[in-house]
Order: structure tokens, then C-alpha cells, then sequence
């Protein structure tokens, strides 16, 4: 009986691989953390209101400058120092979505609800730039990862094209269900999306055309 | 009846076991990425302080507090010693180990002159100041057990990132203290020493 169900849909489906680009802000580190967002799914349209789509995303840092205080017991240095620091988020995240049209599924103005749910790992690459033999930094921050599920949502424009679909998407995403083990300068990541993709069919379904 | 004895006596041992075996580590060891091997410099409480002797990670002790009222452990004491000339001493000394070996437990302390009328204000204003211990105005120690000997009139540096004392009855007083410091004591040297408290009324006498 499944598999019949799961034939038939297979049978009136469509798959579309989408690449997508974007940029984020992470809003929960004061906009600190801003990324260049990178991405292909999948989506199956199972029919005119909904997708179901599986998400494979990478996030590539644009480095965060910033400065904390060093310190030298040396007395015949300076007592206070600048120590630069360089910190690059980025991200990786596998997750299934759901696109669900609102309005517009029988025109080619197509307004919908996206949803998505799955694992996202995080990196923060911590680099400083002072006089490592005669200063010590205070609370410093260091190389940290956490993985864990998160959830996220938004909206999305869709144009029909004569071939394919451009979209574009305003989705905002969780903290990933894990815990910095370290008295960090900053938190896990919550970032705000603004992508644009591209929609190519790459199997079209018998029924429809 | 003399199962149900047994059981009682079970149940007692049981209870008071659980009550002793209760404790509560308050330090928090964050390890330094650039120096290997101790803690990083912190000013957040974490009851910790590190550094290099002759070259091997030392650390004190963690502050542990049994249950059932049996007290805690602390890492470090701050007292003021009376001396006999004006001036008497205060003392600041860490209990801790090397990171290597947890049977090497000894001391390392810093003896500063300080005025007889000092209180807990003149601690607070130490806040910022990085002073040269020089043996004029006091000096490092340190009893290692591997040693076999205390090393003492070490000359060397201290930095008071942080010191807010307060006083919160008569003669009792809480506070923070965290910074840096080293010590040579010719032919063995402190390096790389970093110190972050919070300290608890039981902790300091002035």
C-alpha cells in the first residue's frame, strides 16, 4: 500500500535541484557575524501547494575584527596593550524542508511558507595578533565548534520562468540545540537569510506537463 | 526483627554516606590555547591560579566544599601578619600542585609590606597597580615538595588586574582579586603566573 502511495507521487512529482546564494546576519551576536550563505536542494513538488525539499548549506565567514585587553607583568613595558582579534563564523546544515504555497500556486507569482529542520554545526575560528612572549590576554576567546538540530522558517517569493524558477527567501533559523563549553565572547549563532536561488526541473512528473 | 535492624542501620549509613560524599567543585579551569598546559587569564571567579615552575604547569587546588557542613577547601589565603618594625606583611599564599603529579602539593606566596593601619581599601586600591617585588618591599616563596627545600626572598612582579574588597561586618570581608605575576629565585623561576579569585569572608583576615 506505501509503496503504491510513494510510486503514485513519485509518478505526479517533479524534482528541481536549486542552487542558492545569499547573506546572513547572525542576530544573536549583535550583527558580529556576517556570511556569505551558499546552498543546493533538492525539492520534490508533490503538488501544486506543496514541496518538500532537502537542504545542504554551507556558510562562508567574512572575518569580524575586534580587540581585547593584554596585559604585560614586564616593567619596563607598557602595563596595557591591544591584542587584535580575529574571529570566522561559519556554518554547515543538512535539513528537510517544506514549502508551502499561501497564494498565487495557479499564477506565476508564487507566495509561500518555508520551513526547515536539521542539524547545523558552527565554527568559530579565534586568531589574535600581539606580543605573545611579553603579554597575557584577558578572557580570551579560542577556537570553538558545536553541533547540534535546529529549526528555521520564512518566506519566499517564486517567479515561474520560461525554464526554471527564481526564487527568493527572508528565512531566520534557530541555535543549533548545543552548548559552548567556554566562557566565550560570543554565543552560538541565530542568523537571518536573505538568499535568491534558482529552480531547475530535472525530472518532470508523466501527468503533468 | 533483626532484619529490620539491619536495614535501619543500612538505611542510616546510606544517608550520612551520601551527605559526606556530596561536595561542590567552585573552580572553573578554562585552559590557555597559547600556554599550554595552564589556565588562561581570567577576571570571572574562577577560583584558579597557574603558572609555570621551572618550567612544569602548577596549579592550585580546586575549592571544594563537602556537604554536611564539613567545610570548604579554599586555594588561597589572604592574611596580614603583624610585623615587628611599623610596617607589617601581607600575605598571599596559594596552595596547589604540580599538573603532572597531584602528590606534589606545596605553596607559593607573596610576602608586601604594607602599613599597620592597612584595611581592605588600601587591598581595593591595589586594583590597576603592577608592583616590583624586590625584596625591599617583600618577596616571593615557594615550598615544592620535589624541591626539598623553600625558596624564599624571590624577587619579581605582580599585576592587580582586579581587587574590590568590601566589608560586610566588623573585621569580615568579601572580594575579587585576579592578575599576573612571576618570580626568580635564581636559580628557579616562576613564569606565566595568573591568579583569578572570588574571595569568601573565611578567606582573608586583616
Amino acid at each position: 500500500m506505501i509503496t503504491m502511495h510513494l510510486v503514485t507521487t513519485a509518478c505526479k512529482a517533479q524534482l528541481y535541484i536549486e542552487p542558492v546564494a545569499g547573506f546572513q546576519y547572525d542576530i544573536n551576536n549583535h550583527n558580529k557575524f556576517k556570511q556569505i550563505n551558499t546552498a543546493v536542494q533538492l525539492s520534490l513538488r508533490t503538488n501544486r501547494h506543496y514541496e518538500i525539499i532537502l537542504l545542504l548549506q554551507k556558510t562562508w565567514p567574512l572575518k569580524y575584527l575586534s580587540g581585547d585587553s593584554s596585559f604585560s607583568i614586564n616593567p619596563g613595558l607598557p602595563l596595557y596593550s591591544n591584542a587584535e582579534k580575529t574571529i570566522r563564523a561559519s556554518s554547515f546544515s543538512l535539513a528537510v524542508g517544506n514549502r508551502i504555497t499561501i497564494t498565487g500556486g495557479k499564477t506565476n507569482n508564487i507566495f509561500s511558507v518555508i520551513l526547515y529542520a536539521g542539524l547545523n554545526a558552527q565554527r568559530f575560528a579565534v586568531a589574535y595578533k600581539y606580543d605573545k612572549n611579553n603579554y597575557t590576554i584577558l578572557n580570551p576567546d579560542r577556537t570553538l565548534t558545536a553541533e547540534g538540530l535546529f529549526i528555521s522558517g520564512g518566506f519566499e517569493y517564486m517567479r515561474k520562468l520560461k525554464k526554471g524558477r527564481f526564487f527568493t527567501q527572508l528565512i531566520i533559523a534557530s541555535t543549533p540545540t548545543a552548548k559552548l563549553k567556554y566562557p566565550a565572547s560570543f554565543g552560538l549563532m541565530a542568523p537571518l537569510y536573505l538568499n535568491a536561488g534558482y529552480s531547475i526541473l530535472i525530472k518532470k512528473s508523466k501527468r503533468e506537463k | 526483627m533483626k532484619n529490620n535492624c539491619t536495614k535501619k542501620w543500612l538505611s542510616v549509613f546510606f544517608t550520612v554516606f551520601i551527605l559526606l560524599s556530596c561536595s561542590k567543585n567552585a573552580t572553573k579551569y578554562y585552559a590557555d590555547g597559547q600556554d599550554k598546559g595552564i589556565a588562561i587569564f581570567s577576571n570571572t571567579g574562577n577560583n584558579l591560579s597557574s603558572c609555570f615552575i621551572a618550567g612544569k604547569p602548577w596549579r592550585t587546588v580546586a575549592r571544594t566544599s563537602s556537604g554536611f557542613r564539613l567545610g570548604t577547601n579554599y586555594e588561597v589565603q589572604i592574611n596580614r601578619q603583624p610585623a615587628t618594625n611599623a610596617k607589617d606583611t601581607l600575605i598571599i599564599q596559594w596552595r596547589g600542585y604540580y599538573e603532572a603529579d597531584r602528590n606534589s602539593e606545596g605553596y607559593l606566596s607573596l610576602h608586601y609590606a604594607v602599613p599597620a593601619n592597612f584595611t581592605f581599601r588600601d587591598l581595593s586600591a591595589l586594583q590597576g597597580t603592577r608592583l616590583s617585588i624586590d625584596s625591599t618591599n617583600g618577596f616571593f616563596e615557594t615550598g615544592i615538595p620535589d624541591f626539598n627545600r623553600v625558596y624564599t626572598k624571590g624577587k619579581g612582579n605582580i599585576f592587580f588586574q582586579t581587587a574590590r574588597f568590601d566589608s560586610v561586618a566588623a573585621n569580615t570581608f568579601t572580594g575579587n582579586i585576579s592578575g599576573l605575576f612571576d618570580a626568580d629565585f635564581g636559580s628557579l623561576q616562576i613564569t606565566k603566573g595568573r591568579f583569578d579569585h572570588f574571595i569568601s569572608s573565611a578567606q582573608i583576615r586583616l
